[in-house]
């Protein structure tokens, strides 16, 4: 009975020890229990969804025990309906999450603190990056609440053929040379086209009057020296500067006088994931839009380019502003050390070289800036001549001032309020930006 | 004998009561109550509530975007449900009449009022749609200038209406058909035997008798149009500048967008009150035993 009893383990070692040689080295020591993890995303392009399954598939690969869900959530909805399950107890473990709302999302003590277990992580975050995931106490400590994938930053895709067939130069590229705005509003008068009947059959831009959440309005602000927020940003001050009030009007302008720029109800679906129907179909020439649209335009028949959005002549060498998600984790995660996994695989370049390729988004890391890695995720295929100019820019670039604020969905829907009332409403500039003050500071309590 | 026969059967009508009753209870008096407690309270969802009176209802009155949206959904009921009583009216009278096609012509009016909100609104939407829509299409064709139904802060309130009277209109049709077949053939007889014939009949006649269906019709629109929400969230937004934003817009912005719970309830509650006032104004004049013709 011994001897059965000593050949029979003897048996089971020498197979557990074969086993235990052909598993990973950093499971060769212990064995997991499955962990079951859910994501949130928003619902993007189509494009955008299948390049993160991708990713997903591939962590599975490597981190076999553990199994992530996938869900993704309309974007119009996603915040309401995260903070929502998050508050129930039912929230996903890792999430996308606007790094507009990491302030509210912080005070609601729903994100988990990652800044001494994600450090090693985040020292090669470029500035813009780090600048978005973390939030400053009231002690002056810097807290990091997420890992970055990304940028995000405003350009103008536009349709060589039709600059061609009127005539015009590419935009420029490089920030020394950008066309001043008067230039940027002849040129598009160029490409506006008028038939016989007096319609016009094709607009020269389009997308100015997007929401201030996103990437328009805020640039050009800060490009014409227009800063509505104090330094700690807990309250709004100088909204009605002269320099603000230049940016809407010539906003305004587009449409309404110089009708290069179409009706926004005109120019198709919701633009804040992608591309305007106009702009894909041709009739439109540019686009002011977030980086991010690349990935789509890239998939379309057009012969693109890009330029930067054009200067108001002022010291506005700093004025490139990025924005994007961070990935998270909730702080009720019943599997945190998986979850900061997961969180740091889609922030790392494995996850996100695939994806930087197909022109979705721009690196989070200064490594992949540097000139000999540049190639490991600048796809020629799909980034137009002239992007290469722009990587300096976004290594450079500062993130956006309002990913800072408390309260931004009540700020958000008063500024968009305003300003609807300005394009679409008659009210005047002044009235539009006074306003526009008056209501940031209730909202934030001065 | 009796007696049990009695207790057993009422023990089987509470068995089958029990689960509309439970339903009830959990589903509609539960949170009705919850929800008013919460208006007197400030909750985010994430901290404790904390009471504040009726600093909420106060708020409200004193809150600037509060009360445009509540004259805008005020504008709306008192547009949007005249128009569709007339118009179903009207097309109740003219297909109960014995003309060819009248199954067809009922079926078609009564289509849109099964069809989903959502997917009529984002129909409407393009119809809407300044340099692509059907509607501006037609009025430049007729010589007409295209309207920026959906950007223009004077039309946008319109087309929540037009879309919402185009959906309603047919199931009212429905209502008054019925009212209108109940009148007994009798009175027409009677009435065309007095001189009484056309539009003399319709109005002297008719309208008189089918009271509690225009009732009932009245009623149901005014609740539905002070309730108005999927077509404004899908085709204006509530935009442009709040031009057409109505109260459950506000609502729910004040809840899921804002985290102001308590404020949420307080706007529920205001508008509940004064659907309330509404229905009991309409109850008592259009309420009433006598039927009789003029």
């Amino acid at each position: 009975m011994n001897k059965k009893l000593v050949s029979s383990l003897a048996c089971a070692s020498m197979i557990a020890s074969l086993v235990g040689a052909s598993a990973p080295v950093a499971f060769a020591e212990e064995s997991h229990d499955p962990v079951s993890l859910t994501f949130w995303g928003w619902t993007a392009s189509d494009f955008e969804s299948k390049s993160i399954q991708a990713g997903l598939d591939d962590f599975q690969a490597q981190y076999p025990w553990i199994t992530v869900e996938y869900m993704t959530v309309p974007s119009a909805d996603y915040h309401t309906k995260l903070k929502t399950a998050l508050a129930s107890g039912s929230g996903p473990d890792v999430f996308y999450l606007d790094a507009t709302q990491c302030n509210d999302f912080v005070k609601a003590n729903l994100l988990m603190d990652i800044t001494d277990i994600a450090a090693d992580f985040t020292v090669n975050m470029t500035e813009a990056s780090l600048q978005k995931v973390s939030m400053t106490d009231e002690n002056g400590d810097s807290h990091v609440y997420g890992l970055d994938i990304c940028n995000v930053g405003p350009v103008i895709f536009y349709n060589k053929d039709l600059f061609d067939a009127a005539g015009v130069e590419p935009m420029p590229t490089k920030w020394e040379e950008r066309w001043t705005w008067d230039e940027f509003v002849e040129n598009m008068q160029k490409l506006t086209v008028v038939d016989d009947s007096g319609n016009t059959v094709q607009y020269g831009t389009c997308n100015w009057e997007e929401q201030y959440s996103l990437y328009v309005l805020q640039e050009l602000l800060d490009l014409n020296g227009a800063n509505w927020y104090n330094e700690d940003m807990t309250a709004a001050e100088n909204v009605d500067s002269a320099e603000s009030k230049e940016v809407i009007e010539n906003i305004k302008a587009l449409r309404a006088e110089l009708g290069v720029a179409p009706d926004p109800n005109a120019a198709g679906s919701d633009t804040s994931n992608s591309p305007t129907a106009m702009f894909l179909t041709g009739q439109v020439a540019t686009i002011a839009i977030g980086s991010y649209a690349l990935q789509e335009i890239a998939q379309s028949d057009i012969n693109y380019g890009v330029g930067l959005f054009p200067t108001f002549g002022k010291d506005d060498s700093d004025a490139f502003m990025v924005s994007a998600d961070m990935k998270c984790i909730n702080v009720g995660s019943e599997h945190p050390e998986e979850a900061l996994l997961l969180a740091e695989y889609m922030s790392s370049p494995e996850f996100g070289i695939p994806i930087y390729q197909t022109g979705l988004w721009m690196p989070n890391q200064k490594a992949l800036y540097e000139e000999e890695n540049i190639p490991q995720w600048f796809n020629e295929e799909v980034y137009p001549e002239g992007w290469e100019n722009l990587i300096p820019v976004f290594l450079n670039a500062k993130d956006k001032p309002t990913d800072k604020l408390s309260n931004v969905n009540s700020i958000n829907d008063a500024v968009d309020e305003e300003m609807q009332a300005f394009y679409y409403a008659d009210q005047d500039a002044d009235t539009t930006l006074q306003n526009i003050e008056s209501r940031i500071n209730s909202i934030l309590g001065n | 004998m009796k007696s049990k026969k009695r207790n057993r059967d009422a023990m089987w009508a509470v068995v089958f009561l029990a689960p509309a009753v439970i339903g009830l209870c959990v589903f509609t008096i539960y949170p009705l109550i919850e929800s008013l407690i919460i208006s007197f309270t400030s909750w985010d969802l994430f901290t404790d509530k904390v009471f504040v009176g009726f600093q909420n209802y106060i708020d409200f009155f004193r809150d600037a975007t509060g009360l445009k949206v509540f004259r805008n959904t005020i504008f709306f009921t008192f547009v949007a449900v005249p128009i569709q009583v007339v118009i179903s009216f009207f097309l109740a009278v003219a297909l109960n009449q014995k003309i060819r096609g009248m199954r067809f012509f009922r079926g078609a009016y009564f289509l849109p009022s099964i069809a989903s909100m959502v997917s009529i609104s984002i129909v409407w939407q393009w119809l809407f749609n300044t340099d692509f829509g059907i509607i501006n299409y037609v009025i430049k064709a007729l010589g007409g200038t295209g309207l920026n139904w959906l950007t223009n802060a004077k039309y946008s309130i319109w087309t929540i209406i037009i879309v919402s009277c185009w959906k309603g209109t047919g199931y009212n049709m429905m209502i008054f058909l019925a009212g209108l077949q109940a009148i007994p053939s009798t009175n027409y007889e009677a009435a065309e035997l007095d001189g009484c014939t056309g539009l003399s009949r319709l109005f002297r006649i008719v309208v008189p008798l089918i009271k509690p269906s225009t009732l009932y019709v009245c009623i149901t629109c005014v609740i539905n149009s002070m309730q108005v929400f999927d077509q404004v969230m899908i085709i204006t937004g509530g935009g442009p500048a709040r031009s057409s934003s109505v109260l459950v817009q506000y609502l729910y912005e004040n809840a899921f967008d804002y985290y102001k719970m308590g404020y949420a309830s307080a706007i529920g509650w205001i508008m509940a009150v004064f659907i309330f006032v509404l229905s009991a104004i309409q109850f008592k004049f259009m309420n009433s035993d006598d039927y009789s013709v003029e």
